[in-house]
C-alpha cells in the first residue's frame, strides 16, 4: 500500500480529528454525516491506542533507579559544570581584560615608536647617545605592558635613546595619576623612596635649590629648567634642560645623572 | 511550546543537579514513555528495556536540552528514537518464533510479549491490530495518539515532511480501523519481520 492510495475521505476525517484541516475541509466534514461518523470511529480508535496500560510499580522503580544511577555516575565523573549565564559572565570579563591588555600594549608601543621616530632624524644624535644606553633597554618599558596599565610611573613618557631625550619638548604635560609640580616647592610626585636632603652626588653642577625644585630634592642650577617627568630606560627620572647650553639630562630620584645629551 | 509549570521547574532543578527533581520528572513521564515504546515495539519485554534506555538517555541529554520544546515532546522523541533503534537491532538478530494456539495469527518473538499483563479486551485487540500496521504508518499514529505530538514534531523526529506525516497518520488509522472492524480471523497477518522464520 502506498500513500497514493489514500482515500480523500479518510484523510479529511483524520485531519479533522487532529485539527490540522483548513476551513473548507472542515466545512465539508461538518456537512457530511458519513464523514462525521468516520471521524467518530477514528476518534474511538485513537483513544484506545492512546490509553496506556499503566506500568507496574516495580518496573517504574527499576527504570527510574537505573536513570538515577546514571545521573549519579555522571555527577561523579563530570567536572563541575558552570551554568551558562556564569560562563557568559566570565567570558565577558576575560574578553574585556584581554582587550584592555591589547589596547595598553598598542598605546605603549605607539609612544615608543613616536620617540624612536624622532630619534632617527639626526645622525649626530647617535654619537651623543651611544655611550649612555644599551640597545637592549629599549624594549623594557614596552615589554612590561601589564604592569604599566595602572601605574602612574609607567604613564610617563618612555624615553630609551639620547635622541628621545633630545627631542623632548618642554614643558611636558604632567603624567596621569601624578601631581607633578614644576615651579612649586610642594611637589608630591610619585617617586617614592626618593633621596631626601638635597644630595647632589650625581649632579655636581647643579647648584641651588628653590627654583624649579623637584620632588626628590635635587636642586637645579641657574638656567636649568625641568622639562618633565620621564621614564628613562625603565627608570623614573626628571628631564632637565640647560637653557644656555641646550644640554638635556635625565636625572633619577637619587640625583644621579643617567644620561646627558647635547643639543 | 508552553511547558507545564511542574515540568519547567523540575527540568531547571534537575539541570542544576537536583536529584530529587530529576526523580520526579522522569516518574511523571515514565508511563507515556513506556506506552510509546510498547506501541512501537509491540513487545512488553523490549518495551520495558527500551523505556529504561530512554530514561537513561534523557539523563545523559539533560544538559543539552534547551527547553524550547515541551519536556514531554523531548521525552517521547527520545523514547521513539530508542524504540526505532530497538526495531533495527531486532531486524539484525535471529528470531525465535513461538506459536500461540489461541492466537495463531500472531507470532511472538518473546513469549513475555504475549502475557497480557494488563492488556485486556479492546486494548489487546488494538495492540494486535496496531502491530499489523506497517512501521512507516504505525509510528506516526503512535506519536500522534499516544505521545500527543504535533505534526511538526513528528516530522522532525522521523525526518519526513509534514505532508507525509499527515497522510501516513490517516492511512495508519485507516488500516487500524479496517483491522478492528474485520472478523478476528481476517484481522491481521501479524507483524512482519525480515528475519522471521517461515
Amino acid at each position: 500500500m502506498t500513500d497514493d492510495a489514500l482515500s480523500p475521505d479518510l484523510e479529511a476525517a483524520s485531519a479533522y480529528l487532529d485539527g490540522v484541516d483548513d476551513t473548507a475541509q472542515r466545512a465539508r466534514v461538518d456537512s457530511s454525516p458519513e464523514l462525521l461518523a468516520l471521524v467518530s470511529s477514528l476518534r474511538g480508535i485513537a483513544a484506545t491506542v492512546a490509553s496506556p496500560a499503566s506500568a507496574s510499580a516495580d518496573h517504574r522503580d527499576a527504570a527510574v533507579a537505573a536513570a538515577l544511577a546514571e545521573f549519579d555516575r555522571l555527577q561523579s565523573v563530570a567536572p563541575h559544570v558552570v551554568p551558562i549565564p556564569s560562563r557568559l559572565r566570565w567570558s565577558r570579563v576575560l574578553t574585556a581584560a584581554a582587550a584592555a591588555l591589547i589596547i595598553g600594549a598598542v598605546a605603549i608601543a605607539a609612544i615608543n615608536n613616536g620617540h624612536n621616530d624622532a630619534s632617527s632624524t639626526s645622525p649626530g644624535e647617535k654619537a651623543a647617545g651611544g655611550a649612555t644606553q644599551p640597545p637592549a633597554q629599549s624594549t623594557v618599558a614596552a615589554s612590561s605592558t601589564i604592569g604599566a596599565i595602572d601605574s602612574a610611573a609607567n604613564a610617563l613618557p618612555v624615553l630609551n635613546t639620547p635622541a628621545d631625550l633630545r627631542g623632548l619638548q618642554s614643558p611636558l604635560p604632567p603624567p596621569a595619576g601624578t601631581t607633578f609640580g614644576v615651579g612649586t616647592d610642594s611637589v608630591a610626585g610619585d617617586y617614592t623612596g626618593a633621596a631626601k636632603g638635597g644630595g647632589t652626588a650625581g649632579a655636581p653642577g647643579v647648584a641651588s635649590a628653590g627654583q624649579n625644585a623637584f620632588a626628590f630634592n635635587c636642586p637645579l642650577g641657574a638656567g636649568k629648567v625641568l622639562v618633565g617627568e620621564i621614564l628613562w630606560q625603565g627608570t623614573p627620572a626628571a628631564a632637565v634642560r640647560d637653557t644656555v647650553s641646550g644640554v638635556t639630562q635625565a636625572i633619577d630620584p637619587q640625583c644621579n645623572v643617567l644620561a646627558s645629551v647635547n643639543p | 511550546m508552553e511547558q507545564p509549570l511542574d515540568d519547567r521547574a523540575l527540568l531547571g532543578a534537575a539541570q542544576s543537579g537536583d536529584r530529587a527533581a530529576l526523580d520526579r520528572l522522569i516518574r511523571l513521564h515514565y508511563d507515556r514513555v513506556l506506552a510509546v515504546c510498547r506501541r512501537i515495539l509491540g513487545n512488553e519485554s523490549d518495551a520495558l528495556d527500551t523505556a529504561q534506555e530512554a530514561l537513561i538517555a534523557m539523563v545523559r541529554g539533560l544538559d543539552r536540552f534547551d527547553g524550547r520544546s515541551a519536556v514531554s515532546t523531548w521525552a517521547y522523541r527520545i523514547a521513539t528514537n530508542a524504540s526505532l533503534d530497538e526495531l533495527r537491532r531486532r531486524r539484525r538478530r535471529p528470531l525465535t518464533v513461538v506459536r500461540d494456539s489461541d492466537h495463531p495469527e500472531v507470532e511472538h518473538a518473546d513469549p513475555v510479549a504475549h502475557a497480557p499483563i494488563d492488556l485486556v479486551g479492546d486494548r489487546e485487540e488494538v495492540e494486535v491490530a496496531l502491530m499489523a500496521v506497517p512501521e512507516d504508518f504505525r509510528i506516526p499514529v503512535v506519536l500522534r495518539d499516544v505521545a500527543d505530538m504535533e505534526y511538526a514534531d513528528i516530522a522532525e523526529t522521523l525526518g519526513v515532511p509534514i505532508g507525509t506525516v499527515k497522510s501516513r497518520i490517516a492511512r495508519g488509522r485507516g488500516m487500524l480501523a479496517a483491522a478492528l472492524s474485520s472478523p478476528p480471523g481476517n484481522r491481521t497477518d501479524g507483524p512482519r519481520r525480515p528475519t522471521e522464520a517461515s
